[in-house]
């Protein structure tokens, strides 16, 4: 069973997924919404005091402190100071609720960053398509299951309104 | 001496006040206004008494009730710490009259420095250098622009009755002068009521020098070296250093003597800073006399050994000043730095709000004077956003700075936005670095200045076990609440003494290690880290050194309360 966490720093969304392995280690998925690439992770960690930990990660280990205000959070790490929010499972759900449908559609108004794809491509579940840039954060449009790319609708630059069809893709 | 004081003020300069104090064996008296009830003061003083109404004016600032509580708790002497009632001559008058001791220069010198333009006038009939301008009470639009071209431009229109800039006008040309006069006399009676100006030749690279003077009721005034606080924002210092990079022995010695006769001019006794500018001439001119413990006295503690605020209450207590000229040595190098509650990205506005977590770096020679409390405290809208002092002192200006980048990086206050991601800016500025510091500094270097960093993957983790884990972390009481980030505090109980010294060189050794694995957050740490744990070996200062501030100094480094 992995856990799935949503965070926002103001300008990116990520998405990291925890599976607990045995007593304190983890993996970890982190999947990037500025377009650095998808990293997995061996992590071991252990609780300190309030807000306080330490994780290990490669064999370095990392001390940690997290003040929470509401869904923000205050990270010290490494000697810099972070704030990130978290955003709640359901803020995602656009993405999900767009899953049977063989066109999908833009969440939210906005611009087309990146294609990722182009016709005839083939492409697996969960795989990134398009890059939408929304309300000053990124969002990836993945492909709901395994198909091929039959056709995209706009090309890179456009600007966008909300649920119109962006692209389509036939399953199989 | 005395047996108990009243120290009248809030925060980290309260606290500071009474730890000098209470190591002088005088039991101490707070004041706290409604809002402060959990205020560092009050934890930190023998006794607190409620002001009530949070509003300055009906708290810190109101003459009678503190007066009033001085009496009712036994007091025999007031502290006024800085800015609120600590530069008021009708206050001092009052305290004294009401049968108290003022621990701070005479109602007649307060009076002296206060009023800018007679102060200005007696330094110059004392030959002290003052800026060039014109003084007088003219109103003959003719003969103040045959003036202002013997100032010469640019020149400084300048309320008489003013600050904050408020009335002021920067003139470029003559004629420019008129229009500018008649709409700075227009501002300047809207805002105070007086529309008297006064003109003055303008600087536009400058730097700012302070000399800490010491006056006692003999006759006797030392001063303690020069403090540079060029580098500010809206008017106010953020860094100061001692000594200046500006100054040679020579020059140092002829405005140290300079500052001496300036105080000496208007009576000066007690503890206060003769400010001048110098320009890139090295000619350097008198602005005003400080009459008070200044937020950044903590640099020349550093370097000079001497504690000002116990010599402020032995000077008030009547006692001589023992301290010879020639026995004041500055040793090594100062930084201040200020941790404000502020974005710096608009245009440093004050944040407000609760601190959830605070951490701080502990280690020789480096200090930090707490505004709140560790536990989690309240950046109150009513007060000076201030959280914090973060004071080093090294062998040398170098030595300092790397210093005071390993302290801010260990220096955390979780909860609001603070000024420190722009303090190691300005730390990794190649103009600071070299020295070249000027008032201008910040608009010239850091105008529109934006914080630029991305979430490293590492944050994204530890954000999410926060998450997992945050059900087992204890709550309650919890030592934890104040962490000392690094392993040199013998004393700590905290859990990190386990885990061996966190400084510079295991960051360092960590980062070589993590080639690969961290990418990005590789290259942040070497850049904000170039040195090798190796280079920093001497910037500690033996124990031994008798001039080191920090073996007489130091019990208002930590909270008693967070014991």
């Amino acid at each position: 069973m992995s856990e799935v966490f949503n965070f926002d720093d103001g300008k990116h969304r990520f998405e990291v997924r925890l599976r607990r392995n045995k007593n304190n280690s983890y993996v970890v998925m982190i999947h990037r919404g500025d377009g650095a690439e998808e990293k997995e992770l061996q992590v071991s960690a252990k609780v300190l005091g309030t807000g306080q930990f330490q994780f290990s990660l490669d064999n370095v280990i990392y001390k940690c402190s997290v003040a929470k205000d509401g869904d923000v959070r205050f990270i010290h790490l490494d000697g810099e100071d972070y704030e990130i929010t978290r955003v709640s499972e359901t803020a995602e759900e656009f993405g999900e609720a767009e899953e049977d449908l063989g066109s999908l559609s833009s969440p939210m108004p906005g611009r087309i960053v990146k294609l990722l794809v182009k016709p005839g491509d083939r492409v697996k579940k969960g795989q990134d398509l398009i890059v939408v840039e929304a309300m000053k954060m990124e969002n990836k449009i993945a492909a709901p299951f395994d198909g091929t790319v039959k056709k995209v609708f706009f090309p890179e630059g456009d600007q966008i309104e909300a649920n119109v069809p962006l692209i389509e893709i036939e399953e199989g | 001496m005395f047996n108990r004081i009243l120290v009248a003020n809030r925060g980290e300069i309260a606290s500071r006040v009474i730890g000098s104090a209470q190591e002088m064996g005088i039991e101490t008296v707070a004041v706290y206004s409604d809002v402060d009830e959990d205020a560092v003061q009050v934890h930190a003083a023998d006794f607190a008494y409620p002001l009530g109404d949070p509003k300055p004016s009906e708290s810190y600032l109101n003459m009678n009730k503190i007066i009033n509580v001085a009496l009712e708790s036994g007091s025999e002497a007031i502290h006024p710490g800085y800015g609120f009632l600590s530069e008021n001559a009708e206050f001092a008058k009052k305290v004294i009259d009401a049968g108290l001791i003022w621990i701070g220069p005479t109602p007649e010198a307060l009076h002296a420095v206060g009023d800018k333009i007679q102060a200005k006038k007696t330094m110059k009939a004392a030959n002290i250098p003052v800026i060039p301008g014109y003084h007088g009470g003219s109103r003959n639009k003719k003969y103040l622009l045959k003036k202002a071209q013997e100032i010469g431009f640019p020149l400084l229109i300048k309320a008489a009755a003013g600050g904050g800039g408020r009335g002021m006008r920067i003139v470029n040309s003559k004629e420019e002068f008129f229009s500018l006069y008649d709409s700075a006399r227009r501002e300047a009676k809207a805002a105070f009521g007086n529309g008297d100006v006064f003109l003055e030749k303008y600087f536009e690279h400058i730097r700012h020098i302070e000399f800490q003077i010491l006056g006692d009721h003999f006759g006797n005034i030392i001063h303690l070296n020069e403090r540079e606080c060029s580098i500010q924002r809206r008017h106010q210092k953020i860094i100061e250093e001692t000594p200046s990079m500006a100054l040679d022995d020579d020059l140092r010695k002829q405005m140290g003597e300079v500052a001496i006769a300036a105080a000496r001019a208007v009576n000066y006794t007690n503890a206060g800073s003769v400010e001048f500018i110098l320009d890139q001439d090295n000619n350097f001119y008198f602005m005003e006399i400080n009459a008070r413990l200044q937020v950044e006295h903590t640099i020349t503690e550093a370097t000079t050994g001497v504690d000002l605020v116990k010599w402020q209450i032995k000077i008030a207590a009547g006692q001589e000043i023992t301290l010879k000229q020639e026995d004041v040595l500055g040793r090594g190098h100062a930084l201040e730095f200020r941790i404000y509650a502020e974005n710096p990205e608009k245009q440093f506005m004050p944040t407000a709000g609760k601190i959830y977590q605070m951490q701080f770096p502990v280690g020789v020679n480096i200090r930090t004077d707490l505004g709140i409390p560790t536990s989690g405290g309240e950046v109150s809208t009513f007060y000076d956003s201030m959280i914090a002092k973060l004071i080093v002192q090294a062998e040398n200006r170098e030595e300092a700075i790397q210093k005071m980048r390993w302290a801010l990086r260990n220096y955390s206050a979780q909860g609001v936005k603070t000024n420190i991601p722009f303090l190691k800016e300005v730390l990794n500025h190649p103009n600071f670095l070299s020295g070249d510091t000027h008032t201008d500094f910040v608009d010239a270097h850091f105008y529109k200045w934006r914080e630029y960093k991305e979430t490293p993957n590492e944050v994204l983790l530890a954000a999410a076990l926060f998450e997992v884990m945050e059900p087992f972390m204890t709550t309650g009481n919890d030592v934890n609440a104040s962490v000392v980030l690094n392993g040199i505090d013998q004393h700590s109980t905290v859990i990190w003494r386990k885990m061996g010294t966190w400084g510079r060189e295991s960051l360092d050794v960590i980062s070589d290690k993590i080639t690969g694995t961290l990418g990005r957050g590789k290259k942040a740490i070497k850049k904000i880290i170039p040195v090798k744990g190796k280079d920093i070996g001497s910037s500690f200062l033996p124990d031994s050194d008798p001039f080191s501030p920090w073996r007489s100094l130091g019990s208002w480094k930590l909270n008693k309360d967070e014991k």
